[in-house]
Formats: C-alpha cells, structure tokens, sequence
C-alpha cells in the first residue's frame, strides 16, 4: 500500500477536523503512520472532549440597556430647530429692516425694498377709492332720479284717487241731503193736510151744529161767538 | 412559548424597542462572554469586551442584512474587537508573539476554579500561552465549530493561512498540555 504524502495526508486531516464538527467518523488509523499529524489529531481530540466536559461561566449582573441609545429624538428635540429658529429670526429681521414688501397681483410675486411700494400701494389704494366712489355716486344719481320718478307716480295717483273719493262722497252728501228735504217737504205738507182735513172737518162740524141749531131759534148756545 | 426570533427582534430594536434589544443581549451574553473569557483570560476585561461588543452591534444593527445567521455576524464583530482590544491592552505586542505570562483565569475567577474541572483549568492555561492570532482560530475551530472556510470567510484570511495557525497551535498546544501534565 502506497503511504499517502505530506499534502494528502494534510488535506486528509483538515476534511477530519471540518468533519469533526458534523460529528462523522474517520478511520482512526489514518494518521497513526505519520507522527505529527498523529499528534495533532490526539490533541485536536483532547481539546474537543475537554469542551465537551466544559461548563460555560454564567455572565456577571451588568446593565443590559447600556449599549441601547436611542438615536431617534422627538421632533421637537432635533438638533437643528435652534440654528433653524435663529435663521428665521434673522430673515425676519432683515425683512423688517430693509422694509421689504412682498406683493402678489395677477398671479406674479414682486419684491420691493425700502418702502417704495407703501408708496405706491398707497397712491393706487386712493385712485382706486376715488373711482369707487365716482360709480357709487353715479350709481346714487340714478337711484335717486328713478325714486324721484316713482314718488312722482305715486303722488299724482294718491291725488287722483284723493279727487275721486272726495267727489263720490259730496255727492252722495247732497244725495242724502235733497231726500232729506223732500222728506222734510212731504212731512210738512202732510202735516198741513192733516191740518187742513181736521179744520174741514170742524168746520163741517160747525156748519153740521149751526144748522140743526138754526132750525131751533133760541137754541144757540151762549159760547157760540166765543167757539167762533 | 414561542420565542421571537433574531430578524424579528432586531426588527424591533431598530423601531426603538429596548425590550427587544435586551432579550436579544440576553439570547447571546452567555457564549459571547465565555468566548471573551477565554480570549483575554481576565473576568472583567472579558465583561468589558463583551459590552464593548454589544455597544458595536447596536451601533452596526442597522447595516446587518440578514444574508448571515445573526450569530455569526455578531461573532464576526466580537473577533475583530477582541483584537482591538487586545491591541490596546498589548500595543507592543505583535498578534502572532507569544503572550507575557500574567495571571490565568483561575486566579480572577474563583467561580471558574469551583466549576472547572483540572483537565479544563490545564487546557485554558495551555491556550492562554498561544498568540492572539492562534487562539482565536483554535477557538473558532473547536469552542464555535466552523469550517476552515468559515474562519477565513470570517477573519478576511486564506484558508491555508487558517490551517497553518491552527496546526501551529495544536503543535504548541501539544507542548504546553505536556508540560502541564508533567508538573502535576
């Protein structure tokens, strides 16, 4: 049998070590012709079942948490917000001091310093009253010459009917008052014929006494000029 | 019950959930802390560099995508700050010389010598006298069990460069375990 050399017998006996850890066996005659390897493969047993028969230490108390720092602070502990506010405050300020104007009209920012825009703003904010007040007044006029055609309107229709109704009523007045006086006519003028029939018939009674009192000479009574 | 898992959880860190960072660190503390121990050797820098660990995958959760399981990319991290930390701790020392002979593990640790067996204490001696640069592949080779294409994958290296410290390692390891077990 051919004696294995030094490369095989190495290789040989790192695929055992290798092995050693899937827990397979190897012919233990392998290395016992060639004492050096021979002599590691006993050490390397040695030290295996000696860990084997090892007991592992128990870890010590210590702060398990220690090694845990959280990176992830709260918004509002963020580490820019100082510098940031400070920015801020200083963009502030130079916007006060140099009196920069931010205007936005048709869709269009405009940046103006120094105030040139109060100015200016000021000056279109009066034309713009000026005009405004121009149509309101314009408007005003019409308004009013068309209120002062309605009350026209109305006024000449209140005195129509004002016309109308004084003249209805006067004239049913004198209605009322003409019956009244044919009334009162007819009133009196039976009355007088009242009168007259009660005087016809007196007298109808008189000549009715006279005349049976003239057939009886010395009949007359002693009142008779006095009835008279 | 159910147990949320990594993606969901990080999910959930990134909207500021602490809850779920904690059961995350709780999920991984343990092996990554062991993993720290073993790598420096000393209980306090071991928990100093894992929440130095922690601390860089909270940073960097954001940038995790999920092409890799989250463990690997949380080990990935925990190499590359265990070198930089044993840099800053060692600046005069190269990755691949000998460490100075300090104080091991059972001398910080009275809770690793009452639960560590003899043969265990020998084994983390024995690895805390390797360089930086071979330890940590031992420990990715045998304490994390992945491929020698893992841990070149992992550590931005060749895979013959990985082999090379691993045997280097076992050859040292081999010595130091010898040596151990003659002065006992």
């Amino acid at each position: 049998m051919k004696a294995p050399n030094d490369k095989n017998i190495e290789q040989q006996f790192s695929q055992w070590l290798d092995q050693q850890q899937e827990n397979t066996t190897i012919d233990e005659f392998t290395f016992e012709k060639h004492s050096q390897w021979h002599e590691r493969e006993n050490t390397a047993r040695y030290i295996a079942h000696q860990i084997e028969t090892d007991i592992e230490e128990d870890v010590p108390n210590w702060n398990r948490g220690s090694a845990f720092v959280q990176d992830k602070s709260p918004w509002w502990q963020w580490h820019g917000l100082p510098a940031m506010s400070m920015a801020f405050s200083l963009f502030a300020l130079s916007l006060v001091i140099f009196k920069v104007d931010f205007t936005i009209k048709d869709g269009a920012m405009m940046i103006s310093f120094s105030g040139n825009e109060t100015i200016k703003k000021q000056a279109d904010i009066e034309l713009m009253i000026d005009q405004k007040l121009q149509s309101f007044a314009s408007e005003q006029q019409v308004l009013l010459a068309n209120y002062a055609a309605d009350i026209k309107v109305k006024q000449q229709d209140n005195n129509l009917q004002l016309a109308s109704y004084i003249l209805n009523a006067s004239r049913k007045e004198r209605k009322e008052d003409i019956g009244d006086f044919v009334q009162y006519i007819n009133e009196q003028r039976a009355d007088e014929q009242f009168n007259n029939q009660m005087k016809f018939k007196q007298l109808e009674q008189a000549l009715f006494y006279k005349k049976s009192h003239y057939d009886e000479p010395n009949s007359t009574p002693a009142n008779w000029i006095t009835e008279e | 019950m159910f147990e949320r898992s990594d993606e969901t959880l990080i999910k959930q860190v990134l909207k500021g959930k602490k809850a779920a960072w904690i059961t995350l660190v709780k999920r991984y503390e343990k092996p990554l802390f062991n993993y720290a121990l073993r790598m420096v050797n000393h209980r306090e820098d071991a928990l100093d560099l894992m929440q130095d660990v922690f601390v860089a995958i909270f940073r960097n959760l954001s940038s995790f995508r999920g092409d890799s399981p989250f463990k690997g990319w949380l080990f990935k991290i925990a190499h590359y700050r265990c070198i930089e930390f044993y840099r800053r701790k060692r600046p005069m020392q190269g990755l691949d010389d000998l460490p100075e002979q300090t104080g091991d593990i059972a001398d910080t640790c009275p809770e690793y010598l009452m639960n560590s067996s003899q043969q265990s204490q020998k084994l983390h001696k024995a690895l805390a006298l390797l360089p930086i640069n071979q330890k940590l592949v031992v420990e990715m080779k045998f304490f994390q069990h992945c491929t020698f294409d893992d841990i070149a994958r992992q550590l931005g290296l060749s895979v013959n460069t990985v082999k090379s410290r691993l045997y280097s390692a076992l050859d040292k390891l081999k010595g130091h375990l010898e040596l151990e077990h003659e002065s006992t």
